[in-house]
């Protein structure tokens, strides 16, 4: 465009004036496609990786789409008309680049219907004089503006913030995460030839699993059962490749946390639910019969059916109030008393072992810790086995529990409370002999609190 | 006329009067341009710089007809405009108009701010209204008309300064400054010898019809209404109450009591016209504007007692202005 252009337009710089005009309006939309490129890919990105893992269902992803084409297409025309300059300051850079002594800003604004016909011929002449000295392309060249490499950034930091919320959103929503994705893959796993049946047990998993009548066990046993079924249908298909064996995976590893979440009872929800349960139905246990089951049953010579539903709060994967709680229930019961004061003798002779390991303590309170207190009170040198170190939960003995039960249950408690399980062990009090080497200076005051 | 004559004749004129002023090239360009916008000038300079051999000199040159008021304290109006006075002839005795000296083309009011201000106003209507009204009768001026006032900035006690409303009514206020050394030398050259140099006149042949092209010809430069723009802009802010966007700048704000009337802008469009023909151009530009707001704009700028403290003159708020007043 440059010298011929002008060569072209030189009778007549008020089309020199549009020529160039129109050159920097072409760079205006470049720089308004610039400014949205950035954000329209990060768009994309999102909107594929949500749909391809499922992240947001296809009517959200169209919507948010179309919404966001609109913004887009409106955030560029924007852009577009106010970075395209006026006839007036196109004429003012005219004026800048062939120091024209405002020629062409009085050209390009001046309505010459108004004004004296030589005067103005004559001005057009000197405007001529001046359109020698410009090349459009070298005096008007095109630059990246800062607002392309502003949106670049932003887009960039809206992935990175996308991923982020994407690793951290399971973490966040916690357990109702857990079972949107459970219904989530029941959903795409029902669009696969072949997966309807394990689509409609992760989907009725989806719906058992905030359901609070539902006792764990019953989840647990539907997620072992969507489990099975994910392994029988990965050994059925295993060249299968891509997709679909990837989605069994993900299906797998998603039941698998459920499962994990089960048993470690991190979900607060489903502890509420398990220990509602387990005091609606007296105390019974919800899980499967274990290995220290067997060997309190063995020693106190009682039926496999009744130990098991006794035994079965100290198996709780759910928290140490929930067990508490549910032992405090079964001893209202009767039976579960029972059960509770085998329990808290197996404790007190743990806690009087020296290795802490008796029968009783190992097959009722296998996640119990055991053994020596932990590392922190242990001497320079010394070594101790698993600990209060790998304590994964503490048992916290409740004020109430102590005036509940009768004269004989009150006193067993009261020996429970003064003999807490290794674990449990809080601080010693100075003058006890069992007193931890390390000193602690606390307030009198809070020693009582600590139980 | 065409503009390249304009500029022709506007040359030959500087160059005329240049033969007997020596230094002055911006006074002498403003006084011309001054006159072709049809306005009038008031020479600011102590005693002795040659205001008065400058509007001589430009008079002769410009071929037009000069008289020169001596204002003093005792001064009438009636000096000034003329009077009646009674006159015989055929035996019958009459009362007769006799003009004064502000019938003439150009006029030298020398040491205007002795006279009273009575006396100073008799001019007022003749400036603005190009006419003379003796008991009650109308005399119109000569065309062209022009006014040239000189005042010391010096020696004021005795002295009647002029109203704002006087101030206004002058085109430009020119400041003549002390000559150079070398200017000095040339002025000793020029005065000291045997030939006094005279300006020849310019317009003898073409006579007052070419000056009033001349001045149609000026009102016709063009110019861009960005540039329009600006000058409002730039007159509005010399306002200290200005509620505009921002404000008042500072130094407005804190030295000036009154700011420049929308005469002050026509005296800026205009005198920058006549600056760009001056220079041969038919359009006007950011340059002009700001070569005339000096001389257009420092006597319609009222001070307070600030400024006259701190010694702060109107050149000084006037470049603050243009220095924050963006062009576009």
């Amino acid at each position: 465009m440059a010298v011929s252009v002008a060569d072209a337009e030189a009778l007549r710089p008020e089309g020199l004036l549009w020529g160039v005009r129109r050159h920097l309006a072409r760079h205006a939309a470049w720089d308004a496609l610039l400014f949205s490129f950035p954000t329209l890919l990060a768009f994309c990105y999102i909107a594929f990786f949500s749909y391809r893992f499922d992240r947001f269902a296809l009517s959200i992803l169209l919507a948010a789409g179309a919404l966001f084409v609109i913004a887009i297409g409106a955030l560029g025309l924007w852009r577009y008309y106010s970075t395209v300059p006026s006839l007036g300051a196109v004429a003012r850079l005219i004026d800048e680049r062939t120091q024209a002594e405002n020629r062409f800003v009085t050209l390009a604004t001046v309505d010459p219907r108004s004004s004296s016909t030589a005067l103005w011929s004559r001005l057009r002449q000197e405007a001529v004089g001046f359109l020698r000295r410009l090349d459009v392309d070298r005096d008007f060249p095109f630059r990246l503006r800062r607002s392309f490499y502003d949106s670049l950034i932003a887009s960039l930091a809206l992935i990175v913030l996308f991923h982020l919320f994407i690793e951290l959103g399971p973490w966040l929503a916690g357990r109702q995460k857990t079972v949107e994705d459970s219904a989530a893959l029941s959903q795409q796993l029902n669009r696969v030839p072949g997966f309807e049946e394990l689509a409609r047990q992760i989907k009725a998993l989806a719906a058992k699993l905030p359901d609070r009548t539902m006792t764990v066990e019953e989840k647990r046993m539907a997620i072992e059962r969507a489990l099975a079924q994910v392994e029988k249908q990965m050994a059925a298909r295993p060249e299968q490749a891509g997709n679909n064996q990837e989605l069994l995976q993900r299906t797998k590893d998603t039941l698998s946390a459920l499962q994990d979440s089960l048993e470690k009872g991190e979900e607060r929800g489903a502890g509420g639910g398990t220990e509602r349960s387990s005091e609606g139905r007296g105390g019974k246990g919800e899980q499967k019969e274990g290995e220290g089951t067997k060997d309190a049953q063995q020693r106190d010579g009682q039926s496999p059916s009744k130990d098991l539903s006794e035994s079965s709060p100290s198996r709780s994967p759910t928290a140490g109030a929930t067990d508490s709680k549910g032992k405090g229930a079964g001893g209202r019961s009767g039976a579960g008393a029972e059960s509770r004061g085998k329990e808290q003798d197996g404790a007190s002779k743990a806690d009087q072992t020296a290795g802490g390991e008796t029968k009783l303590t190992k097959g009722q309170f296998e996640q119990n810790p055991t053994g020596g207190a932990s590392e922190r009170f242990l001497r320079p040198g010394e070594q101790s086995g698993p600990g209060a170190k790998d304590a994964r939960f503490v048992i916290v003995q409740l004020p109430e529990d102590e005036v509940e039960g009768g004269s004989t249950g009150a006193r067993k408690k009261k020996s429970l409370l003064a003999r807490p399980p290794v674990g449990n062990l809080p601080l010693r009090r100075p003058d006890s002999p069992e007193a931890s080497p390390e000193q602690q200076r606390m307030p009198l005051e809070y020693r009582g609190l600590i139980k | 006329m065409e503009p390249k004559k304009f500029q022709e004749i506007f040359s030959r004129i500087e160059t005329e009067v240049k033969k007997v002023i020596v230094g002055h090239e911006d006074a002498v360009r403003k006084v011309l341009i001054a006159f072709f916008a049809g306005g009038h000038t008031l020479l600011e300079g102590v005693p002795g710089l040659g205001k008065t051999l400058l509007v001589k000199s430009l008079s002769r040159a410009l071929a037009l007809s000069f008289k020169r008021i001596q204002f003093t304290p005792d001064l009438m109006p009636s000096d000034i405009v003329g009077t009646q006075v009674l006159s015989e002839s055929d035996g019958r005795r009459d009362f007769q108009f006799k003009k004064g000296p502000i019938f003439a083309q150009v006029v030298l009011a020398d040491e205007i701010n002795r006279a009273t201000p009575k006396t100073q106003s008799a001019v007022l209507e003749a400036m603005e209204e190009r006419q003379a009204t003796i008991f009650g009768v109308t005399y119109p001026m000569e065309s062209p008309f022009m006014v040239l006032a000189t005042q010391n900035p010096i020696e004021l006690e005795g002295t009647y300064p002029l109203p704002e409303a006087q101030l206004d009514r002058f085109f430009f206020k020119l400041i003549v400054l002390p000559p150079t050394p070398a200017e000095l030398t040339e002025i000793l050259k020029r005065t000291t010898r045997a030939e006094l140099p005279e300006p020849a006149p310019v317009l003898a042949a073409e006579g007052a019809r070419s000056i009033a092209e001349m001045q149609q010809l000026l009102r016709q430069v063009l110019i861009a209404p960005p540039l329009e723009n600006y000058v409002v802009r730039l007159v509005h802010a010399t306002q200290p109450n200005n509620h505009t966007e921002g404000g008042a700048i500072p130094e407005v704000k804190e030295y000036i009591r009154f700011g420049a009337s929308p005469r002050g802008a026509q005296a800026i469009v205009l005198g920058a016209k006549g600056n760009a023909l001056a220079e041969d151009r038919v359009h006007v530009s950011y340059q002009d504007i700001e070569t005339v707001i000096y001389p257009a704009l420092r006597h319609r700028l009222i001070l307070n007692f600030q400024a006259e403290a701190e010694n702060v003159g109107p050149d000084q708020i006037l470049g603050a202005i243009i220095k924050k007043i963006p062009r576009d």
